[in-house]
């Protein structure tokens, strides 16, 4: 049986059809742009047109008043290499860095670990967590109390030595830096924790109970299978913590107050002091903006390994 | 639609009268906590003068004070009215064209025989006056008269040597000899601006005009002196927040400040000229000049504020009047120099006259006088010296500060 050819479609009919096409997709991409409009001008207003601000800032000679409309060209960053401040808020980024990835990290595997499978972990996890919930400032004026003269760590060391002490933790430069570090640790514990546990969570049993049958031990389980399984869980939490080990503001500046050398103790402090309290403020663009570039710099190359590492296990 | 024009009416009417409200509120900006009930009765005087509804706000410490000041002029968002600072700090300030000049209300003020012609160049940049006179103050030592006759001081020190062998019958009467706090984020300065005086006043002016060295001579002999007297245990633990806490609770007998601060001490309940007296602290080695560091504090007018609303003037005019001195007097026991005005307590009736008898080189405060841009991070390093008074922080404090200064000097 022949069927019957269907009639063709006259140009003009495929012609409307197209310009019905477009103008649903035009209708569509216009809904889609009302959509995400505010989101875009959020993004533009508040976060890349003050970056890029604070870039052209950098570049000029504004101090205190004066200079917005003078340009500096690179006298800024020169600037940084010339003055004593700059290079010890960098030694202390370094260190609040590694203090604020390493410790946390350590202690929140160990912790996830060793909360997975006990008796009332639920309440555990959740007393490990509470510091998380609490403003940084509020801690930062608790912790305050705890590093003072006569403050409850060096009442506890009189009490136990029996003899007076009233060492100022946050006065001296050897012992500001690591009083805050044990801080930060002590709040943010509770997040690696959780992520840590996530990460736990998310390993697959399988393998775990052959290496079992097959004799592995503990060690050798956590080793081959469990630590290569969670590095993607562990790098995020690196990334997070070296974002926040480089930005970390609030708790330095409640907690060090009274340090003469403050200013010192993290770029973020540096470049707020030089900026607001200094009114140097194209020099204190030029420290954030190297501040940016650092941490910008160290989480692409985490970013970068931490895909890497996921196309490993896959 | 008769909806829609109600609400436009209203939202028309509450904009309106906000904007009115915010042209008539304004506000006398201050970051000095103690003196507030004499700011806020200036507040006052300035409001009933003029109309306008003029209000204290405080903003402190100092540090703060400062960052949020300088926001707000950078914004455009000038206050209209805040105190300031004389000196550099005045120059600084200016430059931006934000402060008013006032010179018609200074004119008035001396052919008044309110004030005189030295005491508007203490608040004059280029010969024009920049702001009301808030305190003109002396920078002296506090004594407790309790402590000195307990050991046995019959007259307060007029040479170094006197006063070292008095802080050594002090301890032995069982007081610290001075109070040494370096808190709100300026204190530290005191101490070394006074030794650096005290070695040489030259040395002192050059260290603010970039040709003196934070590490010469005249700095190494000020912290060699000072170690010094750290390691005898002549000064409290610069960690002690409140100010003058030592002092009014008798545990140091002396406290090196301007003499503004006699208020606060009175209001701690040491009466003036009773509890306490002054004397100059005199210099390291006889053949120096006695010196004495003045401080004077202006109330700077927006220009801004000022030429939008003329009545403004009356503010001024009010705030640089008797009754404003009075007030002052009277709620803090502050003197801001009207000449008509009473002295506030004795003690500061006393201050002017030793000044008029000895009569030493009057010197603009460091504070005031060194470059702002700068003076913070000077402040800090002599901070932390407090903190470790040992001569190796000593040489690390000067390397810091010189290594500042040199850059600031170099690159300005």
């Amino acid at each position: 049986m022949v069927t019957p050819a269907s009639p063709p479609i006259s140009p003009e009919i495929l012609r409307d059809a197209r310009r019905r096409e477009r103008r649903v997709a035009w209708r569509q991409t216009r809904v889609a742009w009302l959509f995400i409009a505010p989101a875009v001008f959020m993004v533009f207003a508040f976060l890349l047109t003050p970056v890029v601000f604070n870039v052209i800032l950098s570049f000029t000679k504004w101090q205190k008043f004066t200079g917005l409309d003078k340009f500096a060209g690179f006298a800024n960053y020169e600037r940084l290499f010339r003055v004593p401040y700059f290079a010890e808020a960098l030694s202390n980024t370094a260190l609040w860095v590694i203090g604020a990835v390493a410790l946390p990290l350590a202690v929140g595997l160990g912790l996830a670990l060793l909360l997975r499978n006990v008796p009332l972990q639920e309440t555990f996890k959740s007393l490990f967590f509470l510091p998380r919930v609490l403003a940084p400032a509020a801690v930062g004026a608790i912790w305050y109390y705890v590093y003072a003269p006569h403050g409850v760590l060096n009442s506890v060391v009189s009490g136990v030595s029996g003899v007076p002490f009233d060492y100022g933790w946050t006065y001296s430069p050897q012992t500001v830096t690591p009083a805050v570090i044990v801080t930060f640790v002590w709040q943010t514990l509770g997040i690696t924790m959780v992520l840590l546990l996530l990460g736990l969570a998310a390993i697959p049993k399988d393998p775990i109970e052959a290496a079992r049958v097959d004799g592995a031990s503990q060690g050798q389980i956590f080793r081959h299978i469990i630590w290569p399984l969670l590095l993607p869980t562990v790098l995020v939490v690196t990334i997070l913590n070296v974002a926040a080990g480089f930005t970390t503001f609030d708790l330095l500046w409640v907690m060090a107050g009274d340090y003469p050398g403050k200013r010192t103790l993290s770029l973020a402090v540096y470049m707020y002091y030089e900026a607001f309290s200094n009114g140097a403020w194209a020099y204190g663009s030029a420290v954030a903006v190297v501040l940016s570039a650092m941490v910008i710099t160290v989480s692409s190359m985490l970013a970068v390994i931490q895909s890497r590492v996921e196309k490993a296990i896959r | 639609m008769s909806l829609l024009k109600s609400m436009t009416a209203l939202g028309l009417m509450a904009t309106l009268s906000v904007g009115s409200a915010l042209a008539a509120d304004l506000s006398l900006y201050s970051d000095k906590t103690p003196w507030n009930a004499g700011m806020t009765g200036l507040a006052e005087i300035a409001s009933k003068a003029s109309g306008a509804t003029i209000s204290l706000q405080e903003v402190t410490p100092t540090d703060k004070y400062q960052a949020f000041m300088q926001t707000s002029i950078a914004g455009n968002n000038a206050p209209a009215f805040f105190t300031w600072w004389n000196g550099q700090q005045l120059s600084d300030l200016v430059a931006t064209g934000i402060a008013a000049d006032l010179t018609p209300y200074w004119d008035a003020a001396i052919a008044n025989g309110d004030y005189s012609a030295a005491q508007r160049e203490l608040v004059s940049v280029d010969g024009k006056p920049y702001g009301v006179l808030l305190n003109v103050a002396n920078w002296v030592t506090f004594y407790n008269t309790e402590a000195f006759a307990k050991a046995g001081i019959a007259a307060p020190p007029t040479t170094w040597a006197e006063l070292m062998d008095d802080c050594e019958k002090l301890k032995a009467a069982g007081y610290v000899p001075f109070n040494g706090p370096a808190s709100g984020g300026w204190m530290p300065f005191i101490w070394f601006s006074q030794l650096v005086l005290g070695t040489s006043p030259d040395a002192f002016v050059g260290l603010t005009d970039g040709t003196v060295a934070y590490d010469g001579p005249e700095v190494q002999n000020a912290f060699k002196v000072w170690g010094e007297m750290y390691a005898k245990g002549y000064f409290t633990d610069p960690r002690e927040a409140d100010d003058q806490l030592n002092f009014v609770n008798k545990k140091a007998a002396m406290f090196l400040v301007g003499d503004w601060h006699s208020g606060s001490f009175a209001e701690a309940g040491m009466e003036p000229g009773k509890d306490f007296a002054t004397f100059l602290m005199p210099p390291l080695s006889p053949d120096v000049q006695q010196s004495v560091i003045v401080e004077a504090s202006p109330i700077v007018v927006s220009k801004a504020a000022l030429d939008a609303n003329p009545d403004l003037g009356k503010a001024v005019q009010a705030m640089m009047g008797e009754e404003a001195s009075n007030t002052l007097g009277k709620t803090v026991q502050v003197y801001n120099g009207n000449l008509k005005a009473e002295a506030p307590n004795a003690t500061i009736a006393a201050d002017k006259d030793l000044v008029a008898t000895l009569k030493p080189r009057a010197l603009v405060r460091w504070w005031e006088a060194v470059p702002s841009q700068i003076q913070g991070d000077l402040v800090a390093a002599m901070g932390a010296f407090m903190f470790d008074p040992t001569p190796e922080q000593a040489q690390k404090s000067m390397a810091t500060m010189q290594s500042i200064n040199a850059d600031y000097w170099a690159n300005k």
